[in-house]
């Protein structure tokens, strides 16, 4: 399936917000690091549309995800 | 004669009219009136200020933030208290924002002195403040800013139940902290007080600001152990301009009665992309 992934910080390395994403049917939010080639420990938090939804959550055909990673710095 | 009624008779009869959109119409309060007021009685500029706006009139420095800001979000701006932890990157500039647009009543406190590395962001370093006590810069800030605000500093990093003491009577928290360590204590202080928190983090071109009412999630709550990644990406200063530009409107909103727009949200930004986007959290 395909979907809209937009990632934020220094995960947009591992994919440009411009194209969109196949994955397998079935995939659920933890997936994306493993899918992509990085940790998870380096998102912090994932969103479909404007809800922030669990690490586990399954994703559908066309989802806008967001991943975000974790910053502190201030 | 009370100072009050001293007051009132000094500036009436000195205010001008402005007329602004729509007919409104305000009274301004000289900005040189206020000043020799306060010089020539010796009295605190705050306090002056407070009897202008009891006349009826706003100072006149604080006329391009009408209307933007009703006279009356104006005087409740002027009446409020913001606690803020941290001068650093956000602190400085967010004192900056509250100083100019009018808080009455700041406090704030920060441990830290001024390096080299610093100087690419916070805007109370400088050449000439390197070394210093952040604190120290702070005041000097808001004596040149703005000197009406009633402003404390305390020079050293609170942690734990130090910050109850610290933001007992505030009508907001304002975490401008680097780090993980000390913010989930200052999450919890301010919720142990009832106080709303604004936040805010960065790190390279990214960061998102949230408000944090009791109970509400915060996004440091999903950031683990983890120190953050602005270690390595570094904390260039577009995204901590940005981050403070929301995190004071969020604030003044609030302050002013407008009302909170990331109350359980959270707004995301990343630079690189232009990418603004808001959340629930």
């Amino acid at each position: 399936m395909k979907i809209k992934l937009i990632c934020f910080g220094h995960l947009t390395v591992y994919h440009s917000n411009n194209d969109c994403l196949e994955i397998p049917d079935g995939s659920v939010t933890s997936d994306l690091p493993v899918l992509l080639g990085f940790p998870a420990k380096d998102v912090a938090m994932y969103f479909v549309g404007e809800q922030r939804v669990s690490a586990d959550h399954e994703i559908l055909n066309e989802d806008v995800v967001k991943i975000f990673p974790p910053i502190t710095g201030g | 004669m009370s100072i009050e009624k001293l007051l009132f008779e000094k500036l009436e009869g000195h205010f001008v009219e402005k007329v602004f959109p729509k007919g409104v119409k305000v009274k301004v309060a000289p900005q040189a009136l206020l000043k020799s007021i306060s010089h020539n009685f010796e009295l605190d500029l705050h306090v002056v200020e407070q009897a202008s706006y009891s006349a009826g009139a706003v100072p006149e420095r604080y006329i391009r933030n009408l209307n933007t800001f009703s006279q009356v979000e104006q005087a409740k701006l002027f009446s409020s208290k913001v606690a803020m932890v941290g001068l650093g990157g956000l602190g400085g500039h967010m004192l900056e924002s509250l100083a100019r647009a009018g808080v009455g009543h700041i406090v704030a406190c920060d441990g830290d002195i001024f390096e080299p590395s610093n100087l690419n962001r916070q805007f109370l370093s400088s050449e000439s403040t390197l070394l210093m006590k952040k604190s120290a810069a702070a005041v000097e800030l808001v004596k040149n800013v703005n000197p009406a605000v009633s402003f404390e500093v305390e020079s050293q990093f609170l942690e734990g139940d130090q910050f109850d003491k610290f933001i007992s009577g505030a009508d907001i928290v304002v975490d401008c902290l680097g780090g993980l360590q000390h913010r989930s204590q200052l999450k919890d202080a301010a919720s142990r007080n009832n106080i709303p928190l604004v936040t805010a983090c960065v790190a390279g071109w990214a960061g998102i600001v949230a408000t944090v009412y009791p109970g509400d999630a915060s996004p440091a709550d999903f950031f683990g152990d983890n120190d953050g990644l602005e270690e390595t990406l570094g904390t260039p200063i577009p995204a901590i301009s940005t981050a403070v530009g929301i995190q004071s409107a969020e604030i003044l909103k609030i302050l002013s009665g407008k009302g909170a727009g990331l109350a359980g949200k959270a707004l995301m930004f990343d630079l690189s992309g232009m990418i603004f986007d808001t959340v629930t959290l």
